[in-house]
């Protein structure tokens, strides 16, 4: 499967990078086009790793990482894509990162970097927190599961690090990766159980 | 899997192809100026080719069938249901999104039991029908029902089907492995086209025979046996029936890998290989996550299945079977499947200009927002729910929402300005009041320097314009 499996190899990457640089490693702040660019000199001298962040446009994203290529290593580069919440234009999110992954795993080498998301985000949309008429709560509820359903969402697009805010959002974000790498199979004959389960 | 290629892809299939077995009569009796605008419309997937009435005339019978091939979708459109409520499962053209676009979003069906006391399966059908949330102009509601057996008995199954179908439209899926279950399922609503699940390779000719008789769609099942699947569905084909829809098992837990490489590589088998036996919707059941719950709290239960739900609806399911019916799950699901299936060939804004809500007069408020559609539409949607008299320009802010237009310059004082003029709200009201997004709160002084209106601002979220209105506005 092309989207978990390409998030693999590239996690592999990330994490090598963090070991590597162990308690030196950091991110630093949003590189915006097409100011602070200088700020690379710091980043490389001190064996940082930058996130390259452009608002939800693949050309902006190859052009940042170009640049940044005159400073830093292929390695020393993870991408924020940016990231909007489920209803308030996780679509265009997930389009955008979809197509980045695929774009790596197909050879374009501008895009073959890892991705972050700032998933917090998706507190941006109202319905994650705004009291709602009683159908719709509890909102204690309601709410890290909009975190999660965004962040799960990404995650099938290839996202690699997560920025996360709600603990029971991370628990099941980390409970489902790990379910995804544990290499453990289906059990096919229990499958059927549901038909006459009694819940 | 053995594939057939050929198919012409849908991004290069041309107007031209399409034009060619038109009938170019330029009658315009389905509404385009002439046979060429209908060509373009076909390959976009606007109009469908059964609205041109020459073409469905005797002659043209052989062109009819060669578009009909021609465009083809492929994972076949299977419909269940009867009437208005009646659902379309699949019909998808491409794997990613980005490619086309989907059609035909994921059919969500809640469950019920022949065990459940009748009460509780009016109360679940009940509340099936009222799930509706309005987002961004859209009304997000829920699809089926689905019947499971779990009494094991035959009757008990038809009454229950029976009172099921007696109470509501939405289309049924009767779920039981036992084919005389299933035909007594069948005789209680004979002629409401349900789903049948399951047919597995122990059951499958007892339960062709019913989806022939009764001209109802199933499924094929085969958990976790993508090959077996398929080999499932060929032998379903061969013995007459067409609507199939795929089910290759939704394992929560263990096997969340397994499942949604199972439903990735029976898409990408349809959509890159042309494989066709892939080429069916496939149905997901994140209510497995229900089956052995022990003592687990229910919110537990309902947290798993519903982002199990979700995975699969990114990952190709085109219909789900779930239990847990609170708004609270269904809801962030709701909303991204809108999202997965909103098109994305469509442009991210809206027009600019003046919008008019209620019944304004002049004294009434005036509210500004930027042209981004999800930005927009969540205003516009406040100020209709809460019924209000307003009047709200829309500035061009190239699509960007109102604090990234700010900080970007798209959204400037400027375009503020002119849009107060070339609106011509100064000839609607009286008062000369701006009330701004709380986000555009920076650019508030320019705005009263540029316009020579007094600016108000507003609050940070459109979800608090009334009580604004109650505290502060005056014209």
């Amino acid at each position: 499967m092309i989207t978990i499996s390409g998030a693999i190899i590239s996690r592999r990457g990330l994490r090598n990078a963090f070991e590597q640089r162990l308690a030196q490693t950091c991110f630093t702040g949003s590189e915006r086009l097409p100011g602070c660019i200088q700020r690379m000199e710091f980043v490389k001298k001190n064996g940082h790793v930058a996130l390259s962040f452009t608002p939800m446009d693949l050309n902006l994203a190859r052009e940042l990482n170009r640049r940044l290529y005159d400073y830093l290593g292929r390695e020393d580069i993870v991408m924020d894509l940016t990231t909007a919440a489920l209803g308030y234009g996780l679509d265009y999110a997930f389009t955008n990162m979809e197509r980045a992954r695929i774009g790596g795993l197909m050879g374009d080498a501008e895009l073959a970097h890892p991705m972050s998301s700032g998933t917090t985000n998706a507190w941006a949309a109202r319905e994650a927190w705004l009291k709602m008429s009683s159908e719709w709560e509890p909102r204690e509820l309601r709410g890290p599961l909009w975190e999660v359903t965004t962040a799960l969402t990404l995650l099938l697009a290839g996202v690699d690090l997560f920025m996360m805010m709600h603990p029971a959002a991370v628990k099941t974000l980390k409970d489902v990766t790990r379910q995804l790498v544990s290499g453990k199979k289906a059990d096919a004959s229990s499958f059927v159980d549901w038909i006459s389960a009694k819940p | 899997m053995s594939g057939k290629k050929g198919r012409v892809g849908v991004k290069e299939l041309s107007p031209i192809d399409v034009y060619k077995l038109l009938p170019k009569t330029n009658c315009k009796e389905c509404g385009q100026e002439n046979c060429m605008a209908f060509a373009t419309k076909i390959v976009n997937r606007e109009v469908n080719i059964d609205q041109c009435p020459p073409l469905l005339k005797k002659e043209h019978e052989k062109a009819y069938k060669q578009l009909k091939e021609m465009l083809k979708p492929a994972i076949k459109e299977v419909v269940v249901g009867v009437g208005e409520k009646a659902v379309k499962l699949g019909g998808k053209l491409v794997m990613y999104r980005h490619e086309f676009t989907y059609f035909n979003p994921t059919a969500i069906a809640i469950d019920v039991t022949d065990e459940m006391p009748e009460e509780e399966v009016l109360k679940r059908i009940k509340s099936t029908e009222k799930f509706s949330y309005e987002y961004i102009g859209y009304i997000l509601k829920l699809d089926m029902i689905a019947v499971r057996s779990t009494s094991g008995d035959a009757e008990k199954f038809k009454a229950t089907v029976k009172k099921v179908s007696e109470n509501t439209n939405l289309p049924l899926i009767l779920c039981t492995l036992n084919s005389n279950i299933a035909e007594a399922g069948l005789m209680a609503a004979p002629k409401a086209r349900p789903l049948l699940y399951a047919a597995n390779m122990e059951n499958w000719k007892e339960m062709a025979e019913l989806a022939l008789m009764y001209n109802c769609p199933i499924v094929a099942s085969a958990p976790n046996d993508l090959n077996m699947l398929v080999t499932l569905a060929q032998t379903l084909q061969d013995y007459g029936v067409q609507d199939i829809v795929l089910d290759p098992g939704t394992f929560a837990n263990e096997g969340m890998a397994d499942t949604l490489n199972n439903f990735t590589m029976l898409r990408r088998a349809a959509c890159k290989a042309g494989e066709e036996l892939a080429g069916f919707p496939l149905l997901g059941v994140p209510m497995v996550a229900w089956v052995g719950k022990g003592d687990a709290a229910d919110e537990i239960i309902k947290w798993r299945e519903a982002y199990l739900a979700g995975m699969l609806i990114v990952r190709y399911a085109d219909v789900l079977i779930m239990h847990g019916a609170d708004g609270w799950s269904l809801l962030p699901n709701a909303v991204l499947r809108q999202n997965i299936y909103t098109d994305p060939r469509k442009p991210v804004a809206v027009d600019p200009g003046l919008k008019v809500f209620g019944t304004p007069d002049e004294n009434s408020p005036v509210f500004f927002t930027t042209n981004f559609a999800l930005t927009y539409y969540t205003v516009a949607s406040d100020l209709e729910s809460s019924k209000l008299n307003a009047y709200l320009i829309v500035v061009d802010a190239e699509g960007s929402a109102v604090d990234s237009g700010v900080a970007g310059r798209k959204l400037t004082a400027e375009k503020v300005a002119d849009s107060i003029k070339t609106t011509g709200i100064e000839g609607k009201v009286k008062h000369r009041k701006l009330i701004i997004p709380g986000k555009a709160s920076r650019i508030s002084g320019e705005i009263e320097e540029l316009s020579g209106w007094k600016v108000q601002v507003g609050p940070r979220d459109s979800s608090e314009i009334p009580k604004y209105l109650i505290e502060k506005w005056q014209p």
